[in-house]
Formats: C-alpha cells, sequence, structure tokens
C-alpha cells in the first residue's frame, strides 16, 4: 500500500500516540501519558492537534470520584496512519537494504 | 514538512513498534477476569434447564456481572479492546462465540428433548472452562497480532 506522509502524525509523540490507539478501540488520557513519558500538558497539547485534525475523539467519564479521559482514534485518524507508516516503509524501501 | 532520511523513517518505525510492545504489555486482563467471565457465561448456559423464576433473574446478576468485568478491566488496564478486532483475535473470539453457542443449544435440547436435566449444568461447566482457556488464548493472539504489527 502506498500512502503519504501525514504532518501532523509526524512528531514522534503523536505517531505513537495513534499506534497505541489503533491497538485498541479506546485508551486512557492517564495511560497514554505514562507510556510515552511526558507531562500532561505535552500531551495535552498532542491530543488537541490530533482532535483538532479530527484523528481522535475525547469522551470523559466519572470513575471513582474523579474524571477519565479516553481517547478513541477516529477512521480519519486510522487511514491518515495507514498512510503516513506506508510512506515510511516506502522511504526506507527505496534506500536499500543497508538502512 | 521536509521528509524524513531512510534512516529516520527507520528510528520512527522502531518507535511504533516500542509503542505497540509497550501496548501488548499493558493489555493483560487481571488473572480473575476470565474465570469470572468464564463463570458469568456457563451459569448463563447451566440455567436453561430452570425455571423462569431462576432464568430471568440470572439474566440481571450477567448483565451486571458483564457491565462490573468491563469497569474492572478498564481501571485496571487503562484500555479498552473489541474481543471482536480484526486479527487473529477475530478469529478465536468468533470461534469461542461458535462453540459457546452451540453448546448452548445443544444443552437446551439434550435437556428439553431428550430429558436430560443435567445437560445444562455439565454444558455450563464446559463453558465456563472453554470460555477461561479462551480468554488467554485471545491474549496470546493480541500479543501475536501487535508484534507482527497487523492489522491496524
Amino acid at each position: 500500500m502506498s500512502g503519504a506522509l501525514d504532518p501532523v502524525i509526524h512528531a514522534p509523540n503523536r505517531l505513537q500516540i495513534c499506534c497505541m490507539l489503533a491497538a485498541a478501540d479506546t485508551i486512557d488520557f492517564a495511560t497514554i501519558r505514562e507510556s510515552l513519558d511526558v507531562s500532561e500538558s505535552v500531551l495535552s497539547k498532542h491530543v488537541k492537534l490530533l482532535e483538532e485534525a479530527g484523528y481522535l475523539t475525547i469522551r470523559k467519564t466519572p470513575s471513582g470520584g474523579r474524571v477519565r479521559t479516553w481517547l478513541t482514534l477516529s477512521a480519519a485518524g486510522r487511514k491518515a496512519l495507514k498512510g503516513h507508516l506506508a510512506a515510511l516503509n516506502a522511504l526506507i524501501a527505496s534506500a536499500g537494504p543497508d538502512v | 514538512m521536509a521528509p524524513p532520511s531512510p534512516a529516520d523513517a527507520a528510528r520512527m518505525l522502531a518507535e511504533v513498534d516500542a509503542a505497540r510492545t509497550d501496548m501488548a504489555r499493558r493489555a493483560v486482563a487481571p488473572v480473575w477476569y476470565h474465570p469470572a467471565l468464564g463463570l458469568l457465561i456457563g451459569g448463563l448456559v447451566a440455567v436453561q434447564g430452570q425455571s423462569l423464576w431462576i432464568i430471568g433473574p440470572y439474566y440481571v446478576v450477567f448483565l451486571l456481572g458483564l457491565m462490573g468485568l468491563v469497569h474492572a478491566y478498564r481501571a485496571h488496564t487503562g484500555v479498552w479492546i473489541n474481543g471482536y478486532r480484526k486479527g487473529r483475535t477475530m478469529v478465536v473470539a468468533v470461534g469461542l462465540a461458535a462453540l459457546v453457542t452451540t453448546i448452548m443449544l445443544g444443552s437446551v435440547w439434550l435437556s428439553r428433548e431428550r430429558g436430560l436435566a443435567v445437560a445444562p449444568v455439565i454444558g455450563g461447566l464446559l463453558v465456563a472452562l472453554l470460555t477461561t482457556g479462551g480468554g488467554f488464548v485471545w491474549e496470546m493472539a493480541y500479543r501475536r497480532d501487535l508484534r507482527d504489527g497487523k492489522p491496524l
């Protein structure tokens, strides 16, 4: 499959966020933050960019007296991620076996 | 946006693999989760030979139990995954659902048509064991799917 590099997904943290979300239906904000080992504010900025691009949706649910934030990759986000990964693979393939 | 060099692209894909590996590590249910799910579904089969006064309340217990399990899984892992997601996991989930349905219908038939009152209980026990084992098989299939990077 061929695809195009996506400027929204291109940043390493956002690429990882999308890949994690692609492997699940929904993931807790705190779980992703722990996995990426970034601060809440940094993750919030990445999430906001992805949400503005229509690549993920956010849902808040009450849980044990606090609110948990759940992130879900949208169909558009999944499609963009597939294209981005295909483009990265194509780049590597074009460079030959030395990479 | 300037395209990355092939070396950068390879580094990015390595980070993708790391994210998938991390997901595979996190999406592990508590050890009691699959046995509890097995008991709930096995119970659903086992009560089929009983009166509506038992079957009716059990459906309530079943639904509340399922909701409790989903809540506990999400709280424990911080993740929710559809059992019928594409890949090897779907094969396991559909196969398990087909087996459970067949055993359930067979038990009801044996009980009502052949007078084997014990059939739903035996069927329920079988379903409980299959569901418990199937849950662990599903998790292995999920980890393999992630390791292979497919499907998205």
